[in-house]
């Protein structure tokens, strides 16, 4: 009875609320030149896309710490599954923070663009020109996990004899002076379709197509 | 991409030395069922990072996938024989670093090459990364601990170069043709894009390594090294 009485109870409040929410839908409905401009997302690339990205950061944490961890001698295995790791957290914050804007937003050919700093600008609506029926959002986590592994690879070389503070600094600079001079100033600017090497991992993926603002 | 962390991985083990002991104690792995679940969860998520890359849910993405899996299976297969003509056993290490190269290798191939190609790429990589990890690193001498540059750096190269021949226009489109499909030039335009990677990365992680260790310096003491990092480095152990 008592439960009973708790639900109809609930039931009210939310039949109170129906007005207020069909009033905010009403305020937040797109107006029809918004729609018109709004790119074609393409649900089933999203949906492969997002499983994409999961699986890209898996390769890292755990495929990867496993895979390294397990071939160093016992006395190193934290050291060793702490890298990659700590890369996937590092390569992260510098994505969201820079490397993000300066690899996949245009700018000046050498640095890349700058309007993506912090994300700022990047909206619920907003796509990439290098990937345009799936949301920038999920186009930025999928390039994202592919900054974070490649760095994360290089640690095999100098397992069992890196100083980990060493290890951030040099991941942190590698991220800047490396992957994203290779995103960035490939030569996209004057390669002809003819010149081009072949490749779709993302460090190439810059070369291939036609570099432009993200919408 | 490979190749990058490949060459940087390289320059890093060149600049830092050997690990201390190398070559006169042995320095087996400490738990390969661990590098076990760690190569296969690589090889399940290969699957994002090459029929992603095609950024859409279409034919592209089924195919990059399928060149995957058969050159992945087809070089831990090489890679396997190779080791049990050579050595007279086939081991865990052997089959799974087999994959990874065959991983590696096929990444710039997929979206390029058909079947036929992933299986060649397969055979190709599997053979060669066993040698780079064994004959060519004794032969230079350079302490590679995990045999990135061995199968990151020479496996991305080797499916560079063979993407090259290998690739095929009704794959990668118009235009994207390799030897195979009468382009010839795309073979010395893959040699070319390596040759850049190789050079630019090397000399980028040179001179960030030697600024590193000038002023903060790259390796612990000799005494950590060989208690261990783990407890110096974090104050855990596995005991």
């Amino acid at each position: 009875m008592k439960s009973m009485h708790l639900a109809l109870r609930r039931l009210m409040l939310a039949a109170s609320m129906m007005p207020l929410l069909a009033l905010s839908a009403v305020a937040q409905a797109p107006t029809p030149a918004a729609l018109a401009a709004a790119p074609a997302l393409n649900s089933g690339d999203t949906a492969w896309m997002l499983t994409s990205t999961a699986l890209v950061l898996m390769m890292t944490i755990p495929g990867l710490a496993l895979f390294y961890g397990g071939m160093v001698r016992k006395m190193n295995v934290l050291t060793t599954v702490m890298q990659s790791f700590a890369v996937t957290c590092l390569v992260t914050v510098l994505w969201m923070v820079c490397t993000y804007s300066f690899a996949f937003t245009t700018g000046s050919p050498f640095l890349g663009g700058t309007s993506r700093f912090l994300l700022q600008g990047m909206t619920l609506d907003s796509v990439n020109d290098l990937a345009k029926t799936i949301p920038e959002s999920v186009y930025m986590c999928f390039q994202m996990t592919f900054a974070i592994i490649t760095p994360a690879l290089i640690c095999g070389a100098f397992a069992d004899r890196m100083k980990f503070s060493a290890l951030l600094w040099f991941i942190g600079l590698w991220l800047f002076a490396s992957m994203h001079r290779l995103l960035t100033g490939c030569g996209g600017q004057t390669a002809s379709s003819t010149t081009r090497a072949y490749s779709i991992s993302p460090a190439e993926r810059s070369c291939t197509s036609t570099r432009g603002s993200p919408g | 991409m490979h190749i990058n962390s490949g060459v940087a991985g390289l320059m890093a083990a060149l600049v830092m030395g050997k690990r201390r002991g190398y070559g006169t104690e042995p320095m087996p792995p400490h738990n390969l069922v661990l590098s076990v679940i760690g190569a296969s969860l690589l090889w399940v998520g290969w699957f994002g990072f090459n029929a992603g890359s095609a950024t859409a849910a279409n034919g592209n993405a089924g195919m990059a996938m399928a060149v995957t899996q058969i050159a992945t299976a087809t070089a831990a297969l090489s890679w396997m024989f190779a080791e049990w003509v050579v050595k007279g056993k086939p081991s865990v290490l052997g089959i799974i670093s087999g994959a990874v190269a065959g991983l590696v290798a096929i990444t710039p191939a997929s979206g390029f090459v058909d079947p036929r190609g992933a299986l060649i790429i397969g055979i190709a990589v599997g053979v060669i990364c066993y040698w780079s990890t064994t004959g060519l690193k004794h032969a230079l001498g350079y302490d590679d601990s995990l045999d990135t540059f061995g199968v990151h750096g020479i496996g991305g190269a080797v499916g560079a170069i063979l993407t090259g021949v290998l690739a095929v226009a009704w794959v990668g489109g118009e235009g994207k043709s390799g030897l195979i499909d009468g382009n010839p030039h795309q073979v010395i335009v893959q040699l070319y894009g390596v040759a850049v990677v190789v050079v630019y990365d090397a000399v980028v992680s040179l001179i960030l390594l030697k600024l590193i260790d000038l002023v903060i310096g790259l390796r612990p003491s000799a005494d950590i090294e060989r208690e261990g990092l783990d407890l110096a480095l974090h104050g855990e152990a596995v005991q």
